[in-house]
């Protein structure tokens, strides 16, 4: 059977979405997923290797490298896809459709390159397309957002950009495959630090919780499953066992957490959560055990789903209620009974209760870093998880459907596929909790662990219930408040301002300094020169111009003025921040 | 669904229920704890009883204190906050 | 004479003498014919018969040799051994196949946009035809100088007949700057025939100068070709003539115009002075680095989308120029790719800006907004071109930066670095430019300036349409099969490099620091001199330039350092 690039069925999808209408549209946009899903299962059957080998330009791109750790990525990507479309059936925007579509592309054709150009071209795919996903909301805030969001992305993919050409300068070849922590230079760091962006790895995670809670509501859900995890998937290809990874995954989990205690918008609150879940995943990469590693596949596996659930779950409060802000919800159970259901089933997923997937994913990656002897990091993430089930497993559902009644009334109906989509992906939530054996086939490595142990239910039995005692205690102070929390963003929001009033007040200027140079110096030889242009001029233009000298004369005001959107303000920090960068990289 | 939304505001109207089965399940939980064989232990503290009770709650209020805390010193800002900043240049 | 040429007889016709004079005559005939319709489409036919007859050039060509193919010599005025003479290599072929099909494109264009004198104007844009191919193909310096010169009216007319608002203004300031350029060029022209006797162009790459005189003839050279180009600080000219021209003249400018200045650098400057190149590279490199970030930066802010475009192409030619001075096989490859991209990519931006502002009369971005929601064909074309601007993987572009980028890394990690802010800016301002065409503004609802109705934006005609679609099918063709495209310039661009890095010409670069340079240009400021060549490898040449040169009076003080001065 032929093998065809499931990044290719996407990429039609996309084409065709605003090409169709009504049914038929809808038929394209749930086949194009379910194929792609489908070429993905058949892909188990394929020996692992490298397929689809082309050449361009003089270098060997491997556009499909097949094994177990891209196949379960793959796996969950396409499903993840079908989720999305299904619940975005009923958008009629097609724009949307084919960002998101080209998005999942991208992601996809990250995770089966076999070589770094390759992985660059569908890198700045998924970049180009989401920035679109966020745009698509057309609000003032999202269309700034946006563009913050791209210059982040853009700058990202140029540092990997960088990293790869030195690599090849250096090891001559373009193929991507592990690195030793040993054998790391700058280029290797280089291309790091562009799949840590990605990552929203503290400090570059800024542009997360920034750009997400302003995307439209569909396409949040498209977003929080792709990015981060194909950045984690090219983590854990190349970078698996740097220990600065088990340190900053342990450091973003808490971080993440402890963002998400105090946000007030439930979007928001849920992204810094994805910076939290995505600690697990970078941590696991770092210590780079094998149980450790698959705890972190298992953990991207089952985070794509329960975030996507809770994702569409505040998604259709934000979509019926109109505001996603928990100041302002409360008392939505009886009105949005289904939702409620739904989101709470993500919510336990998120948090591990027993018989949700979180339950068997996450406990693999604290143990993984409990059996690598590494106590620290295992409380770490302990702690965090105690701080998920606080904020998202307790905290979000309490204010939004429990809590004071805001009386704020739905205005319409949950439409049938939001419903559905929720449906496939609580389903899973709980299969892959209560048959963790589907899930751990997948894995890139063997399992060796069996997470219903009574010791482990009993540690989460306590965890969950005397954190939920905690809330209770303190459940006045957790009320939230229609406040904004600055973060790292302060740092580049606010050196722009000042780079900027420096940037163009010489910058402009010398533009039009170089310009007044023509006047003052060329214009007086133009005028000893008349003579020439004027014969010219009469004798061959003859009537055709009138009085171009006497114009000439005439010739007012030169001055222009470089004017300068805000947008120049985040140029100029990228550009620094990059000029910084370039210091260390010639002291080579 | 209704059945679903039914049951919730009868709790809703009984809170001394819903406490009573709450720490009665706080306590089976604890005593659960007690019986769990332990492979592998770790470290010291996962060998005592009720370990992960005081690490979950204890942590639910150091996090939740220390959060609140560093947000009110630190972090918190009026919402037009950006808007005002670059309203200024 | 023959043994630069190679054989090629594919053709029972001097194919390259058609190709430079069939416009010509089409513009002699026109002026025989009445009519708006009439005269353009002529002058369509015109054209598309000059680019179907400049395929089987293309199918023909060699890529195998690097000598010149087709060529013709004509013995011309033989007191000053001037020749009319014509020749085809790698790196002219993709240009004059660049003209060839971007010319037709214009006169589509033009279609509505012009209105008034289309005698006039075909004239003008057929004889523009003659020169921008008989620039590329000759191989005669003056000959050369002469099609040059030819190119400036009808452009200047362009701009001064058929522009905007401030055509006057515009016109003459691209006429002045260029003009100083050509002034010299006219002066490297003659210094060179005054050293070497000949105005043949392959023999005068044989030739070896000393320093001195490389260095001030590169100079010349360098400052008419930079004009061109434009490179900072000599690019002012560019947004102002774009701003003013018709939509015609912005895109024969900015797809072949431009070009004519790298196209000069690679064909002159590299090959006839390889030791001023090798010497003043790295300035220039830098320069370019600074057009590349200048153009970006500036292009960000501006609110006029020609300007933002003009700006965005001072950024792209930065590309060129640095690839350029790379003088490695990537570099200049890219380079030459580059131009080629940049005359379709850009050329295709110009002429969807022109079908805005036949539409809404206005070339402010405030006034374009938000159009996405009529027109939809369109905006998925321009989105295209943007994203072929910006260099996006699987377009015309990225290939030619790529290229680019590979060999500034080989070079010079610094240098290398430096240029991918670049793309980082263009990036952005074109996406920034995108977003605001399709949606709009900051709220992302669709407002228009006063007087612009809605229904004013219809979407694209058939003309239109066809214009940008045979444009689109080449971003995509060059973006994933580059290799054809390539291989067509590979053993030219060879030569060209190898020329440059020959040992003869290394050796005569000066030791480093100001002392190795002022001896190497004649000691002690003193350009009149005779010792100069002291100290470097002697070459058997220098002693028949030394005893046979004399200054040309008119030249500009200090190009010499050889040989007596004359009368002075």
């Amino acid at each position: 059977m032929m093998y065809v690039h499931p990044a290719l069925i996407m990429i039609i999808g996309a084409l065709l979405a605003p090409l169709t209408r009504g049914v038929v549209r809808k038929c394209v946009l749930v086949a194009t997923p379910v194929i792609a899903f489908y070429i993905v299962t058949t892909m188990y059957s394929m020996t692992p290797g490298d397929y689809g080998v082309i050449n361009y330009l003089g270098f060997e791109l491997i556009t499909s490298r097949i094994d177990k750790l891209a196949l379960v990525f793959l796996h969950v990507f396409t499903l993840m896809a079908i989720i999305g479309a299904v619940y975005a059936l009923h958008v009629e925007d097609s724009s949307q459709h084919t960002a998101g579509f080209l998005y999942v592309a991208g992601s996809l054709g990250t995770t089966l390159a076999g070589d770094y150009l390759t992985l660059f071209v569908f890198w700045e795919l998924m970049a180009v397309a989401s920035t679109f996903l966020v745009w698509a909301r057309r609000e003032k805030q999202s269309i700034a957002a946006g563009y913050r969001y791209l210059l982040m992305h853009t700058f990202g993919g140029l540092v990997l950009l960088a990293g790869i050409f030195l690599r090849y300068h250096e090891v001559g070849s373009m193929e991507f495959t592990a690195m030793l922590p040993e054998h790391a230079g700058v280029a290797e760091y280089l291309i790091l630090l562009g799949f840590a962006l990605n990552a929203a790895m503290v400090p570059l995670h800024a542009w997360l919780p920034d750009a997400y809670p302003e995307a439209t509501v569909t396409g949040a859900v498209f977003m929080c499953a792709f990015t981060t995890k194909t950045a984690v998937y090219v983590l854990a290809r190349g970078f698996a066992g740097f220990e600065l990874l088990a340190i900053m995954g342990a450091v973003m989990t808490l971080y993440g957490v402890g963002y998400a205690v105090i946000e007030n918008n439930a979007r928001r609150i849920l992204a810094y959560h994805i910076i939290s879940q995505v600690g697990y995943m970078v941590c696991g990469i770092g210590i780079g055990t094998e149980m450790a590693v698959n705890g972190a596949v298992a953990h991207a596996y089952a985070h794509i789903l329960y975030k996507a659930l809770l994702f569409m779950g505040v998604g259709a409060v934000l979509e019926m209620a109109g505001t996603a802000d928990l100041s302002k919800l409360g008392g939505l159970y009886k009105k949005m009974p289904v939702a409620m259901v739904f989101t709470i089933i993500g919510g336990i997923a998120i948090s591990g209760f027993p018989l949700t997937s979180g339950f068997v994913s996450k406990s693999m990656v604290i143990a993984g870093a409990g059996n690598a002897h590494e106590i620290g990091l295992m409380l770490m993430l302990t702690l965090a998880a105690v701080g998920t089930f606080l904020s998202v497993g307790i905290k979000l559902p309490y204010f939004i459907w429990f809590g004071e009644d805001s009386g704020v009334e739905p205005k319409k109906k949950l439409p049938w596929n939001m419903v559905v989509a929720m449906g496939i992906a609580g389903f899973f939530c709980i299969f892959i909790g209560v048959v963790p054996g589907w899930l751990y086939k997948m894995l890139p490595f063997a399992v060796d662990y069996e997470p219903y142990s009574a010791y482990h239910l009993s540690e989460t039995f306590q965890l969950l219930g005397f954190t939920a005692l905690g809330f209770y205690v303190l459940r006045k102070k957790m009320v939230p408040k229609a406040k904004l929390n600055l973060d790292l963003d302060i740092f580049y929001r606010r050196a722009l301002d000042g780079f900027m009033a420096f940037a163009r007040n010489p910058i402009s200027p010398v533009n039009e300094w170089v310009s007044e140079l023509y006047r003052v110096v060329g214009y007086r030889i133009a005028l000893g020169a008349a003579a020439i242009a004027s014969r010219f001029d009469v004798s061959i233009i003859d009537g055709v111009v009138d009085g171009v000298a006497h114009k000439v004369r005439e010739t007012g005001d030169y001055v222009r003025h470089a004017q300068t959107g805000k947008l120049q303000q985040y140029i100029a920090i990228a550009v620094s921040a990059f000029f910084l960068l370039v210091l260390l990289v010639a002291n080579i | 669904m209704s059945a679903l939304v039914n049951l919730i505001s009868y709790l809703r109207s009984k809170p001394n229920l819903l406490m009573g089965l709450f720490t009665l399940m706080l306590g089976v939980f604890v005593l659960f704890d007690a019986f769990a064989t332990r492979h592998g232990a770790h470290f010291a503290g996962d060998k005592v009883v009720g370990f992960w009770a005081i690490f979950g709650f204890g942590g639910t209020i150091i996090m939740t204190k220390f959060m609140k805390w560093f947000a009110h010193e630190v972090l918190i800002r009026p919402l037009d906050f950006y808007e005002k900043k670059e309203g200024e240049e | 004479m023959s043994e630069f040429f190679a054989l090629n007889d594919s053709f029972s016709y001097p194919i390259l003498s058609y190709l430079v004079f069939l416009p010509l005559a089409g513009a002699v005939v026109s002026l025989f014919l009445r009519g708006d319709k009439v005269l353009k489409s002529f002058a369509f036919l015109v054209m598309v018969a000059e680019a179907l007859l400049s395929i089987p050039l293309y199918t023909s060509f060699d890529g195998a040799t690097a000598k010149f193919q087709f060529a013709e010599f004509i013995p011309w005025i033989n007191a000053f051994d001037i020749n009319y003479t014509l020749g085809v290599d790698g790196i002219s072929l993709l240009l004059v196949m660049l003209t060839t099909f971007v010319m037709p494109l214009c006169v589509l264009c033009s279609w509505k946009y012009i209105d008034k004198r289309i005698n006039e104007f075909v004239f003008a844009l057929l004889v523009m035809e003659t020169a921008m191919i008989g620039v590329f193909l000759s191989l005669d310096l003056i000959l050369f100088y002469v099609f040059w010169e030819a190119m400036l009216i009808p452009m200047y007319l362009l701009i001064a007949v058929w522009g905007g608002d401030n055509k006057a203004y515009a016109s003459l300031k691209f006429f002045l700057y260029t003009l100083a350029g050509s002034v010299m060029l006219l002066v490297a022209i003659i210094a060179l025939y005054f050293s070497t006797g000949t105005f043949f162009v392959p023999t005068l790459m044989e030739h070896g100068y000393t320093f001195a005189f490389q260095f001030w003839v590169f100079l010349a050279f360098a400052l008419a070709f930079a004009i061109k180009v434009p490179m900072f600080p000599f690019h002012t000219w560019l947004p102002a003539a774009h701003v003013e021209a018709p939509t015609p003249g912005s895109v024969i400018l900015a797809s072949v115009l431009l070009k004519m200045g790298t196209y000069g650098f690679l064909r002159f400057c590299l090959p006839i002075t390889p030791t001023a190149t090798l010497y003043l590279a790295p300035i220039l490199l830098w320069i370019s680095i600074i057009s590349i970030l200048y153009g970006g930066f500036v292009a960000l802010g501006q609110k006029d989308i020609k300007k933002l475009v003009a700006y965005s192409s001072v950024g792209h030619m930065g590309f060129v120029t640095l690839g350029i001075f790379l003088i490695n096989m990537q570099g200049v490859e890219g380079a030459i790719l580059q131009m080629v991209n940049h005359g379709i990519t850009t050329g295709a931006l110009f002429i969807c800006i022109g079908i805005i502002y036949e539409r809404s009369h206005s070339r402010l971005i405030a006034d374009n907004s938000a159009i996405g929601a009529f027109m939809p064909v369109y905006v998925a074309f321009l989105g295209l071109f943007s994203l072929s601007s910006l260099g996006f993987p699987g377009t015309n572009s990225f290939v030619g930066e790529l290229l680019v980028l590979i060999g500034a890394f080989e070079k010079n990690k610094l240098i290398g670095a430096f240029a991918i802010p670049g793309a980082l800016l263009a990036a952005t301002y074109m996406l920034r430019l995108l977003q605001k065409i399709i949606w709009d503004k900051d709220d992302g609802h669709g407002h228009h300036g006063d007087g612009v109705h809605e229904h004013h934006f219809f979407d694209l005609n058939l003309r239109e349409f066809g214009t940008l679609a045979f444009l689109a099918v080449f971003v995509v063709w060059i973006g994933l099969a580059p290799k054809p495209f390539i291989a067509k310039m590979s053993a030219s661009v060879s030569k060209v490099i190898e020329q440059t890095n020959a040992t003869e010409a290394s050796a005569l670069l000066p030791a480093p620091g100001w002392s190795g340079f002022m001896k190497a240009m004649g000691a002690g400021g003193d350009h009149h001199g005779e010792e100069s060549g002291h100290g470097d490898a002697g070459h058997s040449t220098e002693a028949e330039v030394e005893a046979g040169g004399h200054d040309a009076p008119q030249t500009h003080g200090g190009e010499s350092g050889h040989g007596e001065s004359s009368g002075h």
